[in-house]
């Protein structure tokens, strides 16, 4: 009986080749099998696999169909209706086709098929092995869910997050035409590729591209680096700019306007040491001839340079899930590549379409020219790059399918997966990190290495043009005490076109930080004018918080502010105090209070307070009487007049105890907790 | 039963007064009340050991202040109750009746599904779904506005060229201000869909729900039993629908239920509601209100639900679309103990007091047309 093994998954070039790569190791070991594929019509499926499979259409054993799929929310009607559709078609086509094996490397496209696939298993309507492929080191979302219904998970990085029963580490499977082309380098093909390319044998070469559309990033980094990079006579680079009819972005004319900026600070042989190409055909070549590669973090470009054993340095991608530089990172924990993370400017407007993701370039030229000037460090890298990659990944997936549709007894044996260190910060959403980084508050124990993810995971999440993230960012960076970002919360703190969350929280984030100085001040101030209610009660809170424990712990130094800044804030803070939000208004006692000279200043207003109807404000001003007498403002003689006869002592909350739980509280806690 | 008693004795005079309303009605409410008190304690124990409510998750923080740990779904002692006394007190030969029961089993039924996965999950977001939800709700909602259009069953009788079931009543106003036919079956589905669930949110203090809750089954009663009444509809000029009054005979009941519950809810409560007893009672008094075409009086006296409601649901567009909030916390209730800091019992006694004025407004609205 003849097999039929259907490949799903598809929308961009990076999920339908690792499917070609598996069925031409199948194509071997099943010369007689039919192959199905299902993709969405008008993606890169549709132009890939007809070529790909070129001798099996001949042969009548391949066939090409589509079924209705969209990315985006399920919750909006229409993406609704179409993974419905699809749903309905894949049901259909499972039902009539009946594959064998179901392979897929997910993306949206694979949704149809694989809740289809999954739901008639779970009714034993279909009798199909499902096998999913997983190209990154960070599950995809389709993968996610459909991980319940596989029969076995197989996955590209050591490392990524599985659970262990289902899961194989295999590799990432490599087309044929590549695999030919490439292969660890030796010193005699260097040779040979430097002279075919006419490049001189003693030089440094970098070479960097960003795929065929060619990476804005990658394109202007490198550019923008180059005066650093080419003042060493001996280093040449080699940029990929990509094609130039993309109609996004085109990477040629980019490069040349750049290139004519920087070209006053060059070296007068720089335009001969800077080469820049629109497509390259022979990638062979240029891997052979190169010292250093600069590229993004898609599983194929990695998986590459691991094939030719090279040192790299990688930019991944911000986008959905990080999973670009997790990608990156694995490589870089394991010292195959050293990571370069882009972000976009978060100190200019989220919604500016000029405000693009761009790499610092004197970081970029440190680290390239660290590298070029350690060869027996790249030699290093090189080899532990090398080691990464394995010849027989395609094989193994084969054996793996084999093994599934029943023809191999036993399951093949795989990879063995190297030990990686553990990742503490990528991989974690925002909320994990704050949680993660305020348990280490105390300790300051935040390494180099995670300190350079967390200012990663900062950038982007308040450059990001939404109302969560930029907020949360602010939190991250008091929470962490990152000195390093605290111009971002001035600026948010104050940005009316940012979301009110995010200015409160950028309050929050100066509060946590606590650090005072003039600027913060002076921010503080402005803020009490926000439109915002939950952001005037936190530049209030922060303000009287940071002016507190300077008074506790140096007080010299908040005398010197408070002779300094003292009548502004008193006079900011008496505002506040006639405010009608009660918290606001707590936080202008305290304030004055705290920034007062004399008892008669304060007095009135405390006064005007001693029957507020919110009993939270009348004892706010019991913790000013506290504090006034601690700075020596007030007799404790006459706080105990006006408590007892002027002031309203009846009040509407109360904390309740309940007294069977607490007498079950004393049988859990053996040592009583003392009364807090 | 209790008609069918009187029936058994057609020439005991004494007998007779057991088929009144008003006597039934009185009758139902201290026989649900009674029960409910007696049924407490056995409930409550079989909540708890059956799991129906939430476990400390370490002993560390187990605190002496926080409610955790309370059974919940008490709505069961409101169901049962209820069903005891309709069944005992109501004319079960009514249609009306029995929408009402079927009221109780979907909504009740919704709520229980969302217990349940709650007590199973044990936690408190992991309920049923929102579709799952709203789907059964959009079906009654159907259901009642279909009737009510078609007059089956004749209901909604008209009265000589008016038509009353697709009528819309405003208070205040005497007659129907429109009529929109075939469009009822729609507004069916958002009363059906609405009301159950802004009676849902209010759900969250003790006893928060019991009294309003008493209070609107208070006003739909008296309403009803002027509309199934010959003599006083006609004095007050309400269309009058015969077989009306076996609905203020449940309303009696509930009544009576409402006030056995918050024997036991009142602050601090052995047991909660529950999504089952939320769902529930908004459920019964959607319907009852929708049968009566009382939906714009129950708005006032059901103003805190609505309140609530509006509140839930303004304060998470606010969240989503400017990243700010309007409230200090949503449902209200929630700003007023937790922000304002503003001891339980105080929230719980105002807005009952509120509901007293709300119920007296509605009233009003019978005289002043």
């Amino acid at each position: 009986m003849t097999k039929k093994i259907l490949f799903t998954g598809g929308g961009t070039g990076g999920h339908v080749s690792p499917n070609i790569a598996i069925s031409q190791g199948l194509q071997k070991r099943y010369p007689e099998a039919q192959f199905h594929y299902v993709g969405k019509k008008g993606k890169s499926e549709e132009s890939m696999i007809p070529k790909a499979w070129k001798s099996l259409f001949d042969a009548g054993r391949a066939k090409l169909s589509f079924v209705s799929t969209t990315s985006g929310s399920v919750k909006k009607p229409s993406v609704l209706f179409q993974l419905g559709l699809g749903f309905v078609q894949a049901c259909a086509l499972l039902l009539t086709q009946r594959p064998d094996m179901i392979i897929a490397t997910g993306g949206y496209v694979s949704a149809p098929i694989l809740i289809a696939g999954g739901v008639l298993k779970k009714c034993k309507l279909i009798r199909s092995k499902i096998m999913l492929h997983e190209a990154n080191a960070e599950l995809g979302k389709m993968n996610r869910i459909a991980i319940r219904f596989a029969d076995r998970v197989a996955y590209s990085f050591p490392g990524t997050q599985l659970p262990a029963e289902k899961s194989r580490f295999v590799g990432y499977p490599v087309r044929e035409h590549i695999v030919s082309s490439v292969g660890v380098r030796t010193e005699v093909d260097k040779r040979a590729a430097r002279e075919t390319l006419g490049l001189p044998q003693d030089a440094k070469v970098i070479f960097a591209f960003g795929g065929s559309q060619g990476a804005r990033t990658i394109n202007r980094g490198i550019v923008e680096s180059l005066p650093m990079l080419l003042e060493d006579p001996d280093v040449i680079v080699i940029l990929g700019t990509g094609k130039q009819n993309s109609t996004v972005y085109s990477g040629k004319n980019d490069v040349k306007e750049l290139f004519e900026k920087v070209s006053p600070q060059l070296p007068t042989d720089a335009r001969e040491r800077f080469i820049q190409l629109e497509f390259i055909d022979n990638m062979g070549q240029y891997y052979a001839a190169t010292d250093l590669v600069v590229c993004r973090g898609g599983a194929g470009s990695l998986v590459e340079i691991c094939a030719n054993g090279l040192p790299s340095i990688c930019i991944p991608k911000v986008g959905a899930g990080d999973h670009q530089a997790v990608n990156g990172r694995v490589l870089e924990r394991l010292g195959a590549t050293r990571v370069i993370f882009e972000s976009k400017d978060p100190l200019r407007p989220a919604n500016d379409p000029q405000n693009v993701e761009r790499i610092d370039a004197t970081v970029f030229a440190r680290e390239a020219l660290d590298l070029l000037r350690n060869p027996e460090l790249m030699k290093e890298m090189g080899a532990i790059a090398a080691t990464q990659y394995d010849v027989a990944t395609t094989d193994k997936c084969a054996d793996l399918v084999q093994y599934l549709m029943g023809d191999s007894a036993d399951e093949p044996e795989l990879r063995e997966e190297p030990e990686l260190p553990e990742e503490t910060i990528l991989g974690k959403g925002l909320l994990g990190i704050i949680v993660y980084v305020r348990g280490l508050r105390n300790s300051n124990s935040l390494t180099d290495e995670e300190r350079r993810m967390v200012f990663y995971k900062i950038d982007n999440a308040a450059a990001a043009n939404n109302f969560v993230d930029p907020a949360r960012a602010c939190r991250l960076i008091g929470w962490g005490r990152f000195s390093e970002r605290r111009q971002i919360l001035e600026q948010f703190a104050l940005d009316g076109s940012k979301s009110p969350f995010t200015r409160r929280d950028a309050f929050v984030g100066i509060r946590l930080l606590e650090e005072i100085d003039a600027s913060v001040v002076s921010v503080c101030l402005k803020g009490f004018n926000d439109a915002y209610f939950e952001t005037v009660n936190e530049a209030a809170y922060a303000l009287f918080a940071l002016l507190n424990r300077e008074r506790i712990n140096l007080p010299e130094s908040f005398q010197d502010r408070i002779n300094q800044h003292g009548q502004d804030i008193f006079q900011a803070a008496q505002k506040l105090v006639s405010s009608k939000e009660f918290d606001i208004r707590m936080n202008g006692l305290a304030l004055l209070a705290l920034t007062c000279s004399k008892l008669s200043e304060v007095e009135p207003l405390l006064k005007q307070n001693y029957f507020h109807p919110s009993w939270q404000v009348r004892k706010k001003i019991v913790e000013c009487f506290a504090l006034l007498i601690e700075r020596g403002v007030i007799e404790r003689e006459r706080v105990r007049e006006i408590l007892t006869y002027e002031f309203l002592q009846t009040s509407n909350g109360f904390a309740v105890e309940f007294q069977l739980k607490s007498e079950i509280k004393k049988v859990f806690n053996t040592t009583p907790p003392s009364h807090t | 039963m209790l008609i069918y008693i009187a029936n058994l004795f057609p020439n005991v005079s004494i007998m007779n007064v057991l088929s009144y309303t008003t006597t039934r009605a009185l009758f139902g409410f201290l026989l649900a009340f009674v029960f409910s008190i007696l049924m407490g304690r056995p409930v409550i124990k079989w909540l708890f050991l059956n799991g129906y409510r939430d476990y400390p998750r370490d002993f560390e923080n187990f605190s002496a202040g926080s409610k955790q740990g309370t059974p919940t779904m008490g709505g069961v002692l409101i169901a049962l109750s209820a069903l005891v006394s309709i069944v005992v007190c109501a004319d079960l030969s009514e249609i009306r009746v029995w929408l009402v029961l079927l009221s109780m089993v979907i909504f009740g039924g919704l709520g229980w599904f969302d217990d349940r996965a709650k007590a199973k999950f044990k936690n408190a977001d992991q309920g049923a779904s929102r579709i799952a939800k709203i789907i059964p709700q959009v079906l009654f909602g159907i259901l009642l506005g279909t009737m009510a259009w078609q007059n089956w069953w004749n209901l909604f009788p008209s009265s000589g060229q008016e038509s009353f079931g697709d009528a819309i009543y405003l208070p205040f106003f005497k007659g129907p201000i429109l009529h929109i036919g075939a469009l009822m079956p729609i507004f069916g589905i958002m009363w059906s869909g609405g009301i159950s669930n802004a009676v849902n949110y209010t759900d969250g203090l003790d006893g928060l729900l019991s009294v309003p809750a008493f209070f609107c089954f208070l006003v739909l009663g008296v309403f009803a039993f002027v509309m199934g009444n010959a003599f006083i509809a006609d004095y007050l000029f309400y269309p009058f629908l015969f077989g009306a009054e076996e609905l203020a005979v449940i309303c009696a009941i509930f009544m009576g239920c409402a006030l056995g519950f918050l024997w036991f809810n009142t602050y601090p409560a052995e047991v909660f509601m529950g999504d089952f007893g939320a769902l529930m009672l908004g459920g019964v008094l959607m319907t009852i209100s929708f049968l009566l075409h009382k939906e714009f009086v129950f708005l006032i006296v059901g103003g805190i639900f609505i309140f609530q409601f509006f509140s839930s649901v303004v304060q998470e567009q606010f969240l989503k679309r400017k990243g700010m909030r309007l409230f200090r916390a949503a449902p209200y209730h929630e700003g007023l103990t937790k922000n304002h800091k503003i001891s339980e019992p105080k929230v719980v006694i105002r807005f009952w007091i509120i509901a007293s004025m709300l119920a007296a407004f509605a009233l009003l609205t019978m005289k002043i047309r």
